[in-house]
């Protein structure tokens, strides 16, 4: 009876063991393991990632003016060229950076339009590269790898038309810089 | 044993997100907005084929009605305007077909049209529609011209001008 009442004993005493350690246990288990985690995340990650990227342009405006579809069939921007620098820090030379650009929809004045797809650009610098504005998907402006420091110069043009309804159309643009 | 296996498939499942994240791998970004803005002004632009017209000397009893040699003068109207606006030609006449004293009424003088929007009409010292479009665009047309042949004509060579005007609002 005595070694009965002890086995009970320890039994509850255990069972009092576990009990208290079960409030934290998935805590205190991934504590545990947190050590072995760092080293698994580093062995997958296999390399660093940027720290920072950072995109600029010199205007926040492109205007085309109105002019004469015969005399002018393609307009250009009057602040072409558009100044825009892209930086990347932190980069493994493997790793890739996109810039990319879509419109919000049509040129609009109204409920007048002006399909945004008249509108292209061409691009000068290292990474950079030339095309045709899309409201459905991103538009690819540049591409890199590893760490970044470009500066483009853009030149913006719209296709003139004598079909376009009298009006002052706006519209904007969304440029994304993703680096991996 | 049951929370054993309950903390085993929490560990299990963080790691596999871990893992999950680092195989996607994070990226940095930045975005910037660009303002496009275009402007589309008012515009009116209007070509004739030839600047003159002439009705050769007929017989009236053989040719009643005398084309124009430069028959069919392609006319060509471009315009810039408000979406519901009317986009509007007109000819007017300066005056009579004149041969120093004698003339030609001008009414003698009509025309056909072909092309949609452009309009017949004949000749007169007021404003006489040609052609009626909504909006703009550019329009591409025909005038064909013909002077009512008359035994009652002096002989003489007649001249005069007319003018097309093109409004586009």
């Amino acid at each position: 009876m005595e070694q009965g009442k002890r086995e009970s004993e320890q039994v509850a005493a255990r069972a009092l063991q576990l009990r208290s350690w079960r409030a934290p246990e998935g805590c205190a288990l991934l504590a545990r393991l947190a050590p072995a985690m760092a080293v698994v995340l580093a062995l997958a990650s296999g390399a660093a990632h940027a720290s920072q990227a950072e995109l600029s342009f010199d205007v926040t405006t492109v205007s085309f003016p109105s002019a004469d579809p015969d005399l002018t069939p393609t307009i250009g921007a009057a602040e072409n060229p558009v100044q825009v620098r892209v930086v990347v820090k932190g980069q493994q030379p493997s790793n890739p950076t996109q810039l990319t650009v879509q419109a919000a929809g049509d040129l609009m004045s109204g409920s007048d339009s002006i399909p945004v797809g008249r509108v292209t650009w061409t691009a000068q610098g290292q990474g950079f590269v030339s095309g045709t504005l899309s409201k459905t998907q991103p538009e690819l402006v540049g591409q890199w790898l590893g760490k970044v420091d470009a500066t483009g110069q853009l030149r913006f043009w719209l296709q003139n038309s004598w079909s376009y309804a009298v009006g002052a159309y706006s519209q904007n643009l969304v440029y994304t810089l993703i680096a991996y | 044993m049951r929370k054993y296996a309950v903390a085993g498939t929490m560990v299990v499942t963080c790691l596999a997100v871990l893992l999950s994240m680092s195989a996607v791998g994070w990226a940095v970004t930045d975005q910037q907005t660009l303002t496009i803005n275009a402007a589309v002004a008012a515009k009116a632009k209007l070509t004739l084929g030839v600047a003159a017209i002439n009705f050769a000397d007929s017989d009236p009893d053989d040719v009643p009605s005398i084309g124009a040699s430069e028959n069919p003068v392609s006319v060509t109207v471009k315009a810039h305007s408000g979406s519901s606006q009317t986009v509007t030609l007109t000819v007017q006449a300066s005056g009579d077909l004149e041969s120093g004293g004698d003339s030609i009424p001008i009414t003698n003088v009509t025309w056909t049209a072909s092309g949609s929007g452009f309009l017949s009409g004949t000749m007169d010292t007021s404003a006489q529609p040609a052609g009626s479009w909504t909006g703009s665009g550019q329009r591409d047309g025909q005038f064909s011209y013909f002077l009512a042949n008359d035994w009652n004509y002096q002989t003489g060579s007649y001249t005069q001008s007319v003018v097309y005007t093109l409004s586009a609002p």
